[in-house]
This record gives C-alpha cells, sequence and structure tokens, in this order.
C-alpha cells in the first residue's frame, strides 16, 4: 500500500460493521488513533473465526501480531458504525499480512487503512508454524492477487 | 521509521516508566497488540508535556497523530513495567516522526520498536501549521 493512494471500498471482499462506543472518543471529540488498532483486530478475527473456523480459546496454533501500521486521514466520531474492509497483501508459509480500510457510513474513501501482519504460532512452543489448511483457504480467498484473476 | 532500527536504551534521549496493567493482557495472556500503542501514546503525550511545554487542553496548535507503526518483537504481560524511549527521527515543515522503542526490566533488547507521526494543526480550523519554533528548538535536542 503507498501512502498518498486513497482505499476504496472496492477493494476490500470482505467487511465487517462496528459499533462505536462512547469511551472511543478522546479528550478531542474524535475516536482516539489506538483504538483504529483494536478494530483492526476485531475485522481481522472474525474473519478467521467466521471463514477460517479459528477458535481462538482451543485452537493449537494461534496467530500473534508481529506488525502492524495506520495511517489516519480522516476522523470518525461516536456514535458513527463504521465498517472494517479486510483483504489478503501477502500470504507466506507462517506468515500473512492483511491490509485494512476503516470506512464511515456511506463514504467510498477510507477514514484510515493499514496493514496487520499475523506469525501462525503453536500455542504451545510460540514457534512458528504453517498456516492451518482451513485458515489458508479462507486467507487465498481474499488475496489480492487472486481476485485479480 | 528511517532505515536505521534503534535496538539499545542509549540511542533514546527520552525515557518515560509506564506500569502494565491487569487487563492489558488478552486471552492470550500477553499484553494485547493494541495496547502497546497506547503506551507510545504515553510517551509521545508526556514528551510533548515534560519537554516541549505542550499544553494540550488550551495551546492553539497542538499535534494529531497521522501515522504509526509498530513491530512486536517478544510478548510482554502483566506486571512488567515499560521503559519506553523516545528520539526525534525528523523533523518537517508541520510534521515529527518519532522513533520510539518499549523496553522491559531485564531485557537489554526492546519488546516492540515503532514510530508515529505527529502533524501540527490549529485547534480552530485543524489545518497543518508549521512546527512551533519553540518545540521544533526543543526537538533538535532530542534527535540522533
Amino acid at each position: 500500500m503507498h501512502a498518498d493512494t486513497p482505499e476504496n471500498r472496492g477493494n476490500y471482499p470482505y467487511f465487517t460493521s462496528i459499533q462505536t462506543r462512547w469511551a472511543d472518543n478522546d479528550l478531542y471529540g474524535h475516536v482516539n488513533n489506538v483504538t483504529y488498532y483494536s478494530y483492526f483486530d476485531t475485522v481481522v478475527n472474525n474473519y478467521l473465526m467466521e471463514e477460517g473456523g479459528f477458535n481462538p480459546f482451543s485452537d493449537p496454533v494461534i496467530g500473534v501480531a508481529v506488525e502492524t501500521l495506520c495511517r489516519f486521514k480522516t476522523s470518525i466520531t461516536h456514535p458513527e458504525k463504521i465498517e472494517a474492509g479486510l483483504r489478503v497483501g501477502a500470504l507466506g508459509n507462517s506468515s500473512v499480512r492483511y491490509e485494512i480500510g476503516i470506512f464511515k457510513g456511506g463514504m467510498d474513501e477510507a477514514a484510515a487503512a493499514g496493514h496487520f501482519v499475523h506469525v501462525f504460532v503453536d500455542r504451545k512452543t510460540n514457534t512458528p508454524v504453517p498456516v492451518p489448511a482451513k485458515i489458508r483457504e479462507a486467507l487465498m480467498r481474499i488475496q489480492k492477487d487472486e481476485r485479480a484473476r | 521509521m528511517s532505515n536505521k532500527e534503534f535496538l539499545t536504551r542509549e540511542a533514546f534521549p527520552f525515557f518515560l516508566s509506564i506500569p502494565t496493567r491487569w487487563g492489558d493482557n488478552d486471552q492470550m495472556g500477553h499484553v494485547n497488540n493494541v495496547l502497546y500503542y497506547r503506551y507510545i501514546e504515553a510517551l509521545s503525550i508526556h514528551f510533548m508535556m515534560d519537554e516541549c511545554g505542550l499544553d494540550w487542553m488550551t495551546d492553539p496548535i497542538y499535534p494529531l497523530t497521522v501515522e504509526s507503526l509498530c513491530r512486536f518483537r517478544r510478548p510482554l504481560s502483566f506486571p512488567d513495567v515499560v521503559e519506553g524511549g523516545l528520539r526525534v527521527e525528523k523533523i518537517g515543515n508541520s510534521s515529527l516522526t518519532y522513533d520510539i522503542a518499549l523496553f522491559s526490566q531485564g531485557h537489554e533488547a526492546p519488546a516492540a520498536t515503532g514510530h508515529i507521526v505527529h502533524v501540527f494543526v490549529a485547534r480552530e480550523t485543524e489545518k497543518p501549521v508549521p512546527v512551533p519554533d519553540a518545540i521544533r528548538a526543543i526537538c533538535e535536542r532530542f534527535g540522533g
């Protein structure tokens, strides 16, 4: 993703709706920048649970975040409802790079956009392992290159 | 962040001690990735207040965060005490870029590294304005 490229809804194959909460706003009356990363967590894990059969409580393999980035373009404010868009930018053996857009209701251009890199690890040993097959299938369905074919 | 990553405490001229809290751990038993940004925010807020003299509530010009990044190198867990280090990496016309590292007691290498970019805006309009001269002068002392 390039810093200056606008991110539109059409760039994302999966969306999850998120209701902002009262306490998401900070002293300046906007959703605090840190809170956007909780929206990132939400869309990523919703997708893994809904489409990849991920069970965060019992699965032997879990995703751990190794890098996240967000660029903030336009403020959002409680009580807005937002949509978080998700696509897969790159899929490796143990890792996946998600690309995420945060959209205000009715707006085509993202209010914020960024990425999130997960490495899948054995829950017990914390060492990297291949992305589980069912999750890999789900991730391939929203991969950028796959969709262009 | 510049290509060079700063990984030692000596590279950072500003430090803030931040105790983790019980509720910072998520269901995987580590501090949730989102909370690292809360620590990074505390660092930058305190740097602006304590070193640059910014009054967040009344100054006519204040910074907004326009970009942040974090690389998670090692898990943090409650009750770790985070020692956050900050250095001013770049002073632009309206913007400041800070490199940040989060250390914890007993470890040489940081648990996380990252950066944030602040853009100074006028409180009335939220439009970008130049970094105030007094703040610029102070930031020059906190660079590399």
